[in-house]
């Protein structure tokens, strides 16, 4: 009888520049996209680490969205696919994964595990997708880039 | 999408026959206020010549959300939160006793909590209305994921526990197992505002329907911030993946 298992990639660490970034209700980073349409993954999971910076307002939340797109080349919310600035044109065209509350301790590091990419989108990961990250903590983000960190390993099924 | 109301077009969304006006009862919803004015989030009210009622509005101050019982003259124990507007706040409502009523909101600054020990003895009310109160105080904004449960979601009575306020924000209602049971309406304005634009997985009433009519228009505008595995009421209709 055939089993089936997950074959996993290796860790992709996304090119986003999170530290400093400041904080905003409505602005953010976005990271460049990943192309899944040579590597044709079924799923990806999605984790990393944000360090907050100095006195952040207590009950602030720092939000981690992904963005999509069926053809490679235009993406949702008005997202670039490239390392940059972003003011989503409306976050909400974006899959909103996780909220992570805050206190007002200083430089704390948010290990956090998203999970399942094509969850966010119905099932289907998408021919490329990316993520946007978003600080309302009241304080730009840590300053040291190793104190962040946004990771993916695509998964793949195999059957033997 | 969101509930898009206009205040200056007077639209609502009412229900005369509501199935839950008295206590203990919880109102959760999203909602995104634009400046000006006192604007009716949710109201349970009579229509008598005096009204009287339950209200949740956005205060005239423009900086603060609050839960009061309006005596027909005056209002009457008011718990007040922050708020921010124009951006999206998540509010809970709690109706706890006679001498509790309790308000939680999530908004862009943080989470505030207000209550009031004040005592209150509504009398019998005969109408939910969402966005006004009658052709006054209208909301101006969005109004999205709205919902009422006949139990106190903070089973201890007391502040509402932040994480469970994030829970009902982000995941829903419809997470909480405890809660489930309690819901009585849920409206989450995705699609459609009135009963006659009802769609499996985004309204629920328990015990039969109530029809709620949008009255003056209110359009189906932007959805709040919330996650992507907001849990709905019925089966989950996301694509199963068969490996063989």
């Amino acid at each position: 009888m055939a089993t089936a298992s997950q074959v996993r990639g290796s860790v992709v660490s996304h090119t986003i520049t999170l530290a400093s970034l400041a904080s905003s209700a409505t602005a953010g980073r976005e990271g460049t996209a990943i192309d899944n349409t040579t590597d044709l993954a079924i799923d990806a999971e999605l984790f990393g680490k944000i360090t907050t910076g100095t006195t952040p307002t207590v009950n602030t939340s720092i939000e981690i969205w992904v963005y999509g797109s069926g053809d490679g080349t235009n993406y949702s919310g008005g997202a670039s696919g490239t390392n940059a600035a972003l003011t989503p044109t409306a976050s909400t065209l974006m899959a909103l994964a996780l909220v992570i509350p805050v206190t007002a301790t200083s430089n704390v590091t948010h290990q956090f595990y998203v999970g399942s990419v094509a969850a966010l989108f119905g099932g289907i990961l998408p021919a490329a997708w990316g993520v946007f990250v978003r600080n309302n903590t009241g304080s730009a983000l840590n300053s040291t880039a190793g104190n962040h960190a946004i990771q993916h390993r695509t998964i793949k099924y195999a059957s033997a | 999408m969101g509930a898009l109301f206009t205040a200056a077009s007077l639209q609502a969304v009412i229900c005369s026959e509501p199935k839950l006006t008295t206590r203990p009862l919880t109102i959760g919803c999203w909602y995104k206020a634009n400046v000006g004015g006192e604007q009716a989030i949710t109201v349970i009210h009579d229509t008598a010549a005096t009204q009287r009622g339950w209200e949740l509005y956005c205060h005239p101050d423009d900086i603060t959300t609050r839960l009061t019982w309006w005596t027909g003259t005056a209002t009457q124990g008011t718990a007040t939160a922050t708020s921010t507007r124009g951006e999206w706040n998540f509010a809970v409502a709690r109706l706890i006793g006679q001498s509790s009523k309790r308000i939680a909101n999530l908004y862009p600054g943080g989470i505030s909590h207000g209550n009031s020990t004040t005592s209150t003895s509504p009398v019998a009310l005969n109408t939910v209305e969402i966005g006004g109160w009658d052709g006054v105080v209208n909301f101006d904004g969005l109004i999205a994921e709205w919902w009422m449960a006949d139990i106190d979601v903070q089973q201890d009575g007391l502040q509402l526990s932040d994480n469970l306020l994030r829970q009902l924000a982000f995941r829903g209602p419809w997470s909480v197992p405890h809660l489930v049971p309690a819901i009585v309406e849920y409206r989450s304005f995705w699609q459609g505002i009135g009963s006659n634009e009802d769609r499996p997985g985004h309204v629920y009433q328990r015990g039969g329907r109530r029809l709620f009519t949008a009255v003056n228009g209110p359009a189906v505008g932007e959805h709040p911030p919330i996650a992507s595995g907001y849990a709905r009421p019925g089966p989950s209709l996301k694509p199963r993946m068969l490996v063989i």
